[in-house]
């Protein structure tokens, strides 16, 4: 150990010794012949250098021997040239973005083209362009591989980022996310469950402002991320937020930019609007389907009706005849006249309504002699557009690194989030459940959703048993997130250089990520007929962080270049959870856990700690030859005891075939080729068997039947689930190849990407016989292995001063194949009802929904009964959600100062269970249910004969909603996902104000009926897969101004 | 330089100690510790659980619920009542029952641990009351299981060394007669166990035990009725059929004598409170349910003095005082609507026990085995019926009208015993003595109507009158039973999906409409 020290010492002696010399210059864009602010500077073949300041111009010192100057910018084609005095530098743009200076793993920064794998950066401009409040839906269309599944357009609704498909089935495939440094969570805390009743419960990816970000990284592959061990073998997004780096010296810069945005609904229902209430073709006051008479015809209805009279007609014979009216039993209960006349009611357009968003952000940064600083504020208020929902979020920020001399750095990041989500219910008992279906003919908004004498008692169209009212749901229900949060780092940073060839650098960081989020439940008194209950989860995590690492860099000859990484990380982690459950509230008003009658109470606490030991060793020869060798060591505390230590490699190769003498020409103006392989492996949770109280909940019930303690006596059980003490990480092997391609003289870009992950020993909660007594084993059972392609292509067809277009296409086709799950196990469950589901299915693509089919005959045709309906089937897969690819094309057209972006998605392929668009029809609301005539299935009997039964179309429909296949669709699309414009109001050389005009999803063309294909539920692996009275997915409109002086 | 590298070192040692320090093995083993979840506990905490679960989910709850619409006690008007009620894929589909499937095999599994626990070598050593209420409790879950679904698992089903390696992931399916073989063992365990004491120093049940409160001789009184109940199950298959009869008149003698003594679990508070009574329950959460005509044609047919108590309207919840004003379902054909039918006023009360087992079952099990005997004695059996028909009438639905009527306020509907006295003076002299047999399976028919899941018992009944030919003495109207009647439930999912034993004598699920269990004269 001293011997080491005092080699450092005498290294850092060597490196005093040097003499400097002073460059200065500017840097302009061929484009415009503009400054360019923030371009990097760097002494060939050292990591010395300096960014050019808000005129473009820089100034270096120059160690002894330097004699070449390397300049890039994002963007930009990077050059070296020979190192003089006035420099005048001309960078011409690159839209291939090729020779970017890329963040990889633990903030290491490297050329693109050093790179033996995929890597994508997301500028800023890119995240900002259409003003998304989050940073799923502004990542959303702009990275191959990376798939985002939206869950609703509900303010804070949850949503799920996955890299290059899945590899556990049930466990978490979302990536890492690393903030400055520093990992923090962006999970779920809770998980929706099965998905089919109550709120979705947002990711903490919510708390992070998209506008705060500088730039993302994405490293897509296990070896990209190899280095982050046991916790990113679903990838890595690497954040960088903004902050005074880059700033030129000299006065303080503050930003201010506001943006307001209206949600819309993004699609309406096609619903019918000419029948009432009802069954049969009669009116029924109660029903919860328009199966009724015309609407115009209810003052003919022999009960209801004003114009008829008899013992059947209790209205008339006591209030007299009403000519062109009918009565309301419900208008009644509200205190209203109940004789009305017939009326059609847009009750879906009625119940939503306009959101709005405001955004602000103040930013001040500065740089000062050795230190730069800066500081944000920003406020988030959404209203979403259902009323009732919204989010409030705050955050602040500061960060600052500071030089203390020429050897050592060190600086600090703080970020304080303070986030409101109110959210509402969907699928069972969602709060659209009674707006989609509503009869036509009723008035849902104005009849009150209470009785007049009694607001707390639900006044709805049909019995809500299993339901509320919506519009008593948004008076008497409610369901919020609030969350305080801190994260950030503080870290100090050692470098030294020598021999003018050789640099070290030592980091230390620690860092901080805790929160504390309440989870309120509230079902208001009267709740479906009761007296409602309220639940109040306590959730808290603190992760800390511990990261030291060094680099090496030894440029050894003119051609050979050596770095070595050497790292050490703690990361360790306790969530503490309280949940306090109370029912019946005491009296009415006051919907308080405080208020409640019966109570139950359970906390729980869990720590998870990862040490990890981690070495990277790299080589390049020639600016040709790229090599690269990683290692991980880490030790898990949630395995079993003895089975903690893992170590995993990876390697990379790439090779740049253009620096081959003669292979350079004018078409082709860039080959690489590069290939990597890598091993990560994902931890599971081992616990001891324990006992806990029992709850009951579930299966018919809409609450909780049975709460412990009974009477004050308690019970415990033993878990049904049960652990392996065998259990080992389950293993990723990932192979990854491709090229990269510019050709004429870069106007066009090609990547190609081929990856195959081979998930083997995947750890999951295997199901287990109801036999057994135990309902799952958490064990290693499961492979499942990915094939994905990537092509990215980039053309920039107009390069000129005044107009400049470019455009790219991102196209992923990723297949996601479960090759095995546990003996016996042919399918797994991830959520939805005990039928319909979504699965794991042995031998399909992941995931599959699962559910009672139509039966066929032999020779493919639909069988049908004696009555002409449809047969069900065996139960068995019905659905693939998968889709055959993904293509996104973005495009940015500059015309003078204008510049207009758009980004298109197409999904091609795949299937979802639409619940609503099955139950629209079921309910005769549906606009297919307008033609009431009796149909004949097409089909045949089991003898075969041809079905030639006539059916009534109201059996029809409630025959086929008990198959469940019949509510399969296949959901492609294509959305014009973003289009923005921004123009430069003002542009001085103190003063900057640009004004952006932008929308998001406001065009969808697609099969599916009704409804915008990304709206379903769950904010598990299911997400995507399913819908059922889901909230809608929205379209927005809005406006920025982004001042700058 | 010199204290430089002195500080660097002790900072470089520093960083190795809390290296080191931050993930040795047993500070791992701590921090994957979760200190708020036992590792151990007490039997009787279990017990406690194993009591409610038994009576919440296994008898209360779906087997009941569709139990009641097979055996038109109920008709289903919504949901998957009314695809069952229209036998629309519920009844064959391995989903339909899987959460009682699960449950009935956590029961046994508990049970196990309890009796594992409280046997010889095991940690509650001693503790023989508790371990014989478990065994009681799992005969009674083992019977439940056999009754529904025909052959199962048993031997090696609820393993208690998983998961460790050659214990039984996925256990053999066991005979019917085997699964009855072990009931009846465990039954007869228990009633010696139960006649000692709780010596382990964890202490006796107490009032952990919902049922009876740890008393002893009520859980003896208890397996001795099970022991009845089950035999008149297998009487079909009886060797030596004279010898039960007798056996079953022993049996429901040494069992409850009085009302009193039900086997009930009576802990229901109401609507919200921390327990509530699983039908009303449903109807409160579901609303699937509506008042069945062919049950109602019934009671009508012999002016059963309950048809005025009964039934009332889903609206208004006005009982109907006049039979002929009941709106109920057609069975088999109702259309499919919430609060249209009336409803049963079991739907609103959310205090109505459980009944497990109950004296007025017992005089029912007598009556039928005293009409059974080679030489019927129907003087015996009469004086049986009538205790039954009496219990049932004047206490059970007494007590639940009065819950219903503190409750929920439906206005006082009593029937008072004279009431039920002439009304089986007048059934003795016409019904009863035109087919004593048909009267007594009738009316232990209608007296395990209501919501508190004695329909299972119904179901068992019909079944085995079905294996003896007797079927037409319960008229069942749903038409569709002509080809889809269930005579029997479908194993659940869990293990349809993870057991190849299972799947394979699952099929394709149609085997319900056709294959009897064994005591029913099947072959599985």
């Amino acid at each position: 150990m001293r011997k080491v020290m005092t080699l450092l010492c005498l290294l850092i002696g060597i490196s005093w010794a040097s003499a400097q010399t002073n460059v200065t210059g500017v840097v302009v864009s061929a484009d415009d012949g503009q400054p360019v602010i923030g371009a990097s500077v760097l002494v060939k073949g050292t990591t010395h250098g300096t960014i050019t300041d808000v005129n473009g111009k820089f100034s270096i010192n120059l160690p002894e021997q330097a004699k070449t100057l390397v300049f890039s910018y994002v963007g930009m084609l990077t050059q070296e040239l020979a190192a003089k005095s006035n420099m005048h530098v001309i960078l011409k743009s690159n839209a291939q973005q090729m020779n970017e200076v890329v963040v990889t793993a633990f903030g290491i920064r490297k050329d693109q083209k050093a790179l033996g794998y995929a890597a994508t950066d997301v500028s800023a401009a890119q995240l900002e362009q259409a003003g998304s409040t989050d940073l799923s839906s502004a990542l959303d269309g702009k990275v191959t591989g990376v798939t985002v599944t939206p869950s609703s357009g509900m303010p804070g609704a949850s949503s799920l980022i996955t890299i290059r498909g899945a590899r556990s089935f049930t466990g978490d495939n979302t990536p890492l996310y690393v903030v400055d440094g520093m990992p923090i969570a962006s999970t779920a805390d809770v998980s929706t469950g099965n998905s089919v009743s109550g709120s979705d419960f947002s990711d903490r990816g919510a708390d992070i402002d998209p506008n705060d970000i500088a730039s993302i990284t994405v490293l897509k592959g296990q070896a990209a991320a190899a280095l982050y061990g046991i916790r990113a073998s679903n990838g890595v997004i690497i954040i960088t937020t903004k902050s005074g780096q880059g700033l030129a010296k000299g006065k303080p810069e503050i930003t201010f930019s506001t943006s307001n945005t209206v949600d819309a609904i993004a699609r309406y229902p096609q619903l019918q609007t000419i029948y009432a209430q009802g069954s049969g073709g009669l009116y029924n006051p109660t029903a919860s389907k328009s199966w009724g008479p015309l609407i115009t015809a209810l003052p003919q209805d022999p009960v209801y009706g004003g114009e008829t009279s008899g013992s059947q007609n209790p209205y008339t014979a006591k209030y007299g005849m009403h000519p062109g009216m009918y009565y309301v039993p419900q208008r009644a209960n509200a205190g209203l006249d109940p004789w009305t006349t017939p009326h059609v009611y847009n009750n879906v357009k009625d119940f939503f309504r306009e959101g709005l968003t405001t955004n602000n952000m103040f930013n001040i940064s500065q740089a000062l002699d050795k230190t730069t600083y800066a500081l944000s504020l920003s406020t988030m208020n959404q209203t979403g557009i259902v009323p009732s929902t919204g989010m409030n979020r705050y955050t602040a920020k500061g960060s600052m690194t500071t030089k203390l001399n020429d050897h050592w750095k060190t600086g600090i990041n703080t970020n304080y989030v303070q986030d409101r989500i109110l959210k509402t219910t969907s699928a069972n008992d969602g709060i659209v459940a009674l707006v989609y279906p509503a009869p036509p003919s009723y008035d849902l908004k104005g009849i009150s959703s209470g009785y007049a004498n009694n607001p707390y008692k639900e006044n709805a169209y049909r019995s809500t048993s299993g339901f509320d009212d919506p519009y008593w749901s948004l008076k008497n229900n409610l369901f919020s997130e609030s969350t305080n949060r801190f994260f950030g780092n503080a870290y100090a940073d050692y470098s030294a250089a020598w021999n003018h060839n050789q640099t070290l650098d030592v980091k230390y960081q620690l860092g901080a990520d805790a929160y504390s989020t309440l989870y309120e439940t509230i079902w208001g008194y009267g709740h479906q007929g009761g007296q409602g209950s309220a639940d109040d989860l306590m959730f808290k995590r603190t992760t800390i962080n511990s990261l030291l690492t060094a680099n090496y860099d030894w440029k050894i000859t003119e051609d050979w270049d050596f770095t070595a990484l050497l790292g050490n990380e703690i990361n360790d982690e306790a969530t503490k959870s309280v949940d306090a459950y109370g029912q019946t509230f005491n009296w009415p008003g006051w919907n308080n856990l405080n208020n409640t009658v019966t109570k139950s109470n359970t906390i729980s606490q869990l720590a998870d700690r990862t040490v990890g030991t981690f070495g990277s060793v790299s080589a390049s020869w020639k600016n040709m030859l790229y090599l690269n060798a990683t290692g991980r060591q880490d030790i898990v505390s949630s395995m079993p005891h003895g089975n903690r230590t893992f170590f995993y490699p990876s390697a990379s190769v790439g090779f740049i075939v253009t620096e081959l003498p003669g292979v350079k020409s004018n078409t082709l103006s860039y080959l690489k080729l590069r290939a990597s392989y890598a091993q990560v492996g994902q931890a599971g949770t081992y616990m001891a068997n324990y006992y806990s109280v029992p709850t009951y909940s579930g299966d018919f019930w809409g609450g909780q039947p049975i709460v412990y303690p009974i009477n004050s006596i308690n019970a415990f059980t033993p878990s049904t689930t049960l652990y392996d003490p065998n259990l080992k990480p389950q293993n990723t092997k990932s192979y990854e190849g491709g090229f990269d391609l510019k050709l004429f003289d870069n106007l066009i870009g090609l990547n190609y990407t081929f990856s195959r992950q081979n998930v083997t020993d995947q750890i999951f909660a295997v199901p287990l016989a109801g036999s057994t007594g135990s309902s799952q084993l958490i064990t290693n059972g499961g492979a499942i292995h990915t094939n994905t392609h990537e092509i990215t292509l980039s053309v920039n067809p107009i390069r000129t001063k005044d107009v400049d277009w470019s455009m790219g296409f991102n196209w992923t086709k990723m297949d996601n194949y479960v090759d095995k799950l546990a003996s016996g196990v042919g399918s797994i469950f991830l959520g939805g009802f005990e039928t319909p589901q979504v699965r794991a299915q042995i031998g399909d693509k992941f995931p599959v929904i699962y559910g009672v089919s139509y039966a066929h005959d032999s020779k493919g045709n639909l069988l049908i009964d004696d009555t002409g309906s449809p047969i069900a089937g065996a139960p068995g897969v019905i659905g693939k959600v998968s889709p055959n690819f993904l293509l996104d094309y973005n495009t940015t057209l500059r015309l003078w100062k204008c510049t207009i972006n758009a980004v298109f998605s197409w999904k091609e392929g795949g299937q979802m269970y639409g619940g609503t668009n099955g139950l629209l029809g079921l309910y005769g609301v549906g606009k297919e249910t307008l033609n009431r005539a009796n149909i004949i299935v097409k089909g045949v009997h089991t003898d075969g004969t041809p079905n030639t039964t006539p059916i009534a179309l109201q059996t029809y429909e409630n025959n086929i909603n008990s198959i469940d296949e019949s509510s399969i669709y296949n959901n492609s699309f294509i959305k014009l996902r973003e289009l923005a414009v921004s123009y430069p109001v003002l542009k001085t050389s103190s003063v900057s104000l640009d004004l952006s005009l932008f929308a998001r999803n406001i065009l969808i063309w697609t099969n599916y009926p009704n409804f915008d294909p990304e709206a379903s539920q769950g904010n598990t692996n299911m997400a995507g897969s399913f819908e059922r009275f889901s909230l809608p997915q929205t379209s927005s409109y809005g406006m920025g101004l982004n001042f700058k002086f | 330089m010199k204290n430089k590298i002195n500080l660097s070192k002790w900072v470089m040692i520093g960083l190795g100690v809390a290296f080191l320090s931050s993930c040795s093995q047993s500070i791992m083993d701590r921090i994957n510790t979760n200190p708020d979840n036992p590792t151990t506990t007490a039997s009787k905490f279990i017990i406690t659980d194993l009591e409610t679960s038994t009576s919440f989910n296994i008898v209360g709850s779906d087997l009941s619920f569709y139990a009641d619409v097979y055996m038109e006690h109920e008709v289903g008007t919504y949901g998957q009542m009314f695809d069952a009620e229209e036998r629309i894929s519920m009844p064959v589909a391995a989903s339909t029952y899987d959460d009682n499937w699960v449950e009935l095999y956590t029961n046994f599994k508990n049970a196990k641990i309890v009796i594992k626990n409280c046997s010889t070598g095991g940690s509650e050593a001693g503790n023989n009351i508790t371990k014989g209420v478990a065994e009681v409790l799992a005969a009674y879950n083992l019977a439940v299981l056999t009754d529904m679904f025909g052959d199962v698992p048993y031997t090696q089903a609820a393993d208690l060394t998983l998961p460790a390696s050659g214990s039984y992931f996925q256990p053999a399916i066991d005979k019917q007669a085997v699964v009855y073989q072990g009931i009846f063992d465990y039954l007869n365990q228990a009633i010696t166990d139960l006649a000692g004491s709780d010596a382990a120093a964890t202490g006796s049940l107490g009032a952990q035990d919902l049922i009876f409160g740890g008393d002893a001789s009520r859980w003896i009184k208890f397996a001795y009725g099970l022991k009845a109940r089950y035999t008149m199950h297998l009487l079909y298959r009886s060797t030596n059929p004279q010898q039960d009869l007798q056996n079953i008149i022993t049996w429901a003698n040494e069992s409850f004598a009085s009302p009193d003594e039900d086997a009930k679990y009576a802990v229901y508070q109401g609507e919200g409170t921390s327990a509530s009574s699983p039908f009303a329950q449903f109807y409160n959460d579901r609303d699937y349910f509506s008042v069945s005509q062919s049950f109602v044609d019934k009671l009508t047919a012999r002016n059963d003095p309950r048809v005025y108590v009964l039934f009332m309207n889903a609206q208004t919840w006005v009982i109907d005082k006049n039979p002929t004003k009941i709106y109920a379902a057609p069975n088999g054909d109702p259309i499919e609507q919430v609060d249209t039918y009336d409803i049963p006023v079991y739907e609103v009360g959310f205090k109505v026990p459980t009944d497990l087992l109950s004296y007025h079952e017992l005089q029912f099990l007598k009556a039928e085995a005293y009409a059974r005997m080679a030489t019927p004695d129907t003087a015996s059996a009469w004086s049986a019926l009538q205790n039954g028909v009496r219990s049932c009438i004047a206490t059970k639905i007494t007590t639940m009208v009065n819950d219903v009527n503190n409750e929920q306020g439906l206005g006082d509907s009593t029937i008072p015993d004279s009431v039920v006295v002439k009304y089986m003076n007048t059934i003795r002299k016409t019904l009863y003595k035109a087919n004593p047999m048909k009267e007594i399976m009738v009316q232990k028919y209608l007296a395990c109507y209501g919501g508190e899941g004695e329909v299972l018992e119904a179901y068992n009944d019909y079944r085995r009158l079905k294996a003896f030919g007797q079927q037409s003495y319960i008229t069942l109207d749903n038409a569709l039973n002509s080809t889809k009647f269930p005579l029997r439930y479908a194993y659940g999912t869990s293990d349809v999906t993870a057991n190849p034993n299972v799947a394979a004598a699952y099929g394709n699920g149609q085997y319900v409409y056709t294959d009897p269990v064994w005591w029913a004269g099947g072959t599985h």
